[in-house]
């Protein structure tokens, strides 16, 4: 049997914040990017936004508590979150690109 | 927590499943029955139970006539044709803009259109889409039916994404959070089990902990496709309150835009309307275009001459047509010859909506033909006992780790809620159910009432699981279900019900298969009160030996 070592608690608080509201956070930042540059926006542009969002948000809060290495999970998912918004916010625009 | 990647999920499984997993219990019981809320509701009101269903176009006539009757001069008439799920036939009207003392109506005609019209204002007023007045009749005889009023299997479909007076946004945030919760579960829950196909045909009966999860993975494996889909459309339908940052949009069951009709040459004419208006070659034409039955007409009207017939399909046959809202096709016709005016299929325009829609479309499961429905409520059912059987393993994991020792205030908790979730909320069903059929039909505010029940009993279960021994509370829970739902299929015909002989020798499945569910049902409890008693009394009767060996093996540790 494997040694098993027990994980302190700050690092299971870390990992918990990040699972919690860093996937919401990231699942926010794709949809919003999405329906930004999505050509002309619409019922479509959310479609795909909100189911990217979900699926990254279920792959997001699987690696906040598997990595191996807490702050690159972190800066996986909060850094993704912010490429993603800056993305969105330099090269689209609200209601899709022209 | 542990390490390792295995270990880090099962951790999180444990307790993503654990936290929100009453929540999910009671979301999967209610939605696994919400696929049949149409036939619960016709269940709940035995008025009904004798109606016989009558082809489209005969219907179409009786509707006719019962409308120009009642509400000759109201701009719009709906009709819902009879259909395998509901034999019934409805009319409504949209009086908007017509004088309200027709002289064309007679006094008896006019009572009927007052009646329904504050039952109306009834029914909105307890949420939900809102309808305009309307009837419900024997499509046989135009007779008029009056069920009871109740809040039939439309509760608990609305229980099951949204609560229970809550504000919507809140109960959908409460669902939305069980949801996510049940996503990371499922995804961690895979992780986790490393043979999860070879796993799945082991069951190690009477072995504790180990059964637990035997059942438990079986259940999870048995259908993971429709968890999966489940709860990621789940996730979709409820996109915009749980990610609000697209600006409106979503899956909402909004009004689709109305055909205008409003070029044409408004026809007139004193010939009435059932001579006038060619149903027959509507329907027939219609389902030949489509290939699919029939299900509503809305009938456009101006001074009380019938103008445009509206058709839409009984249900979608496609799973890329818009799920929710209404069936996705359309045709408008011309009233008097049959003409196509307009056709609207609502086709997905592309593969990205036609994804997101096919997932939606199997989640609310309004496509499905009656095989298929099933094939939902059993892996709802599935889904249901995961979920049980997940929380218990829980809990008997703790208690084997304190070997005896009594639980801490948590696991207690944990114990009491496991009991008022798991036997609490179905026999609250039952009770439910029981309700539709004890309160007098005439009672005033009667829904809510069946309603209060419901929540009373669950309540009263979860207070009993508090202050009885874990395993008395389980067993008495146990029998209580058992009996509550195999009670119904007898209440049934002795409160005014069809009862299942007679139902299942007309082919009324809707009763019988109602009756023959619940029958199951019940006896599944009494078996699982059965097998918990038995086990009990050979646990107790094999009790102190262990114990006595336990002491003394403690004894002899403490002794110098």
């Amino acid at each position: 049997m494997a040694k098993v070592q027990t994980v302190p608690r700050a690092e299971i608080i870390s990992r918990t914040i990040l699972g919690v509201f860093g996937s919401y956070l990231l699942a926010s930042a794709a949809l919003i990017a999405i329906t930004r540059l999505w050509p002309e926006g619409g019922r479509t542009a959310v479609s795909l936004g909100e189911m990217t969002g979900f699926a990254l948000f279920g792959l997001a809060a699987i690696m906040a508590f598997s990595m191996r290495n807490v702050r690159m999970a972190w800066l996986l998912i909060v850094g993704g979150a912010a490429v993603l918004l800056a993305i969105g916010f330099g090269l689209g625009s609200a209601g899709g690109q022209p | 927590m542990k390490g390792g990647i295995r270990q880090s999920n099962s951790w999180l499984h444990g307790w993503a499943g654990l936290l929100l997993g009453w929540v999910m219990f009671a979301i999967f019981f209610t939605g696994t029955i919400a696929f049949f809320r149409h036939e619960v509701t016709f269940w709940m009101q035995p008025e009904l139970h004798r109606t016989t269903a009558v082809g489209h176009e005969e219907a179409a006539k009786v509707a006719i006539e019962r409308l120009e009757a009642i509400a000759p001069q109201a701009r719009e008439w709906g009709v819902v044709l009879p259909s395998e799920r509901n034999p019934t036939l409805r009319i409504s009207w949209d009086d908007a803009g017509a004088d309200p003392d027709n002289p064309a109506s007679a006094p008896a005609d006019r009572l009927l259109r007052d009646r329904a019209e504050k039952q109306a204002e009834i029914t909105n007023a307890r949420g939900g889409r809102p309808r305009d007045p309307g009837l419900l009749l024997d499509p046989a005889t135009g007779d008029v039916l009056t069920p009871r009023d109740t809040a039939g299997g439309e509760f608990l479909y609305r229980f099951h994404y949204r609560l229970h007076g809550l504000p919507n946004e809140l109960g959908r945030w409460i669902i939305g959070l069980a949801t996510f919760a049940m996503f990371i579960a499922i995804i961690s829950g895979i992780i986790t089990h490393k043979k999860i196909f070879t796993d799945f045909f082991t069951f190690r009966a009477g072995k504790g902990q180990r059964s637990w999860l035997d059942g438990h993975n079986a259940m999870a494996v048995l259908s993971l496709p429709f968890h999966l889909m489940i709860t990621f459309s789940g996730l979709l339908l409820l996109g915009s309150t749980l990610l609000p940052w697209s600006g409106g949009g979503g899956h909402g069951h909004g009004g689709h835009g109305r055909a205008g009709n409003d070029e044409i040459v408004a026809a007139s004419g004193t010939a009435p309307e059932q001579d006038r208006i060619a149903s027959d070659r509507i329907i027939a034409e219609g389902q030949s275009i489509w290939g699919a039955p029939a299900g509503r007409m809305i009938f456009h009207r101006v001074n009380g001459v019938t103008q445009t017939v509206e058709l839409t399909s009984q249900k979608n046959d496609d799973l890329t047509l818009r799920p929710g809202g209404g069936p996705g096709r359309t045709i408008t016709f011309d009233a008097k010859n049959a003409e196509v005016v307009e056709r609207t299929d609502t086709e997905a325009e592309n593969a990205i909506a036609a994804t997101d829609r096919t997932m939606v479309a199997l989640h609310l499961g309004r496509f499905a033909p009656w095989q298929f429905r099933w094939l939902l409520f059993v892996a709802g059912v599935a889904g249901t006992l995961m979920i049980a059987t997940g929380l218990v393993l829980w809990s008997v994991k703790r208690k084997e780790k304190r070997r005896g020792a009594p639980g801490t205030v948590g696991h207690r908790l944990v114990d009491s809620l496991n009991i008022a979730a798991i036997t609490g909320l179905p026999l609250a069903t039952a009770a439910y159910f029981w309700a539709s059929r004890i309160i007098s039909a005439a009672s005033p505010d009667r829904a809510n009432l069946e309603i209060s029940i419901f929540f009373a009993v669950w309540l009263g279960s979860f207070i009993h699981a508090l202050f009885r021994p874990d395993g008395k509370a389980w067993l008495e829970q146990l029998i209580a279900s058992g009996l509550g739902f195999a009670s119904l299929a007898v209440l049934n015909p002795l409160s005014g019900g069809m009862d299942l002989v007679t139902a299942t020798s007309r082919g009324n499945w809707i009763v019988a298969g109602f009756d023959l569910t619940v029958l199951v049902t019940g006896a599944v409890f009494l078996l699982a009160a059965n097998l918990l008693a038995a086990r009990a009394t050979r646990n107790s009767s094999a009790q102190p030996r262990p114990s006595n060996t336990a002491a003394a093996t403690e004894l002899a540790r403490e002794a110098p």
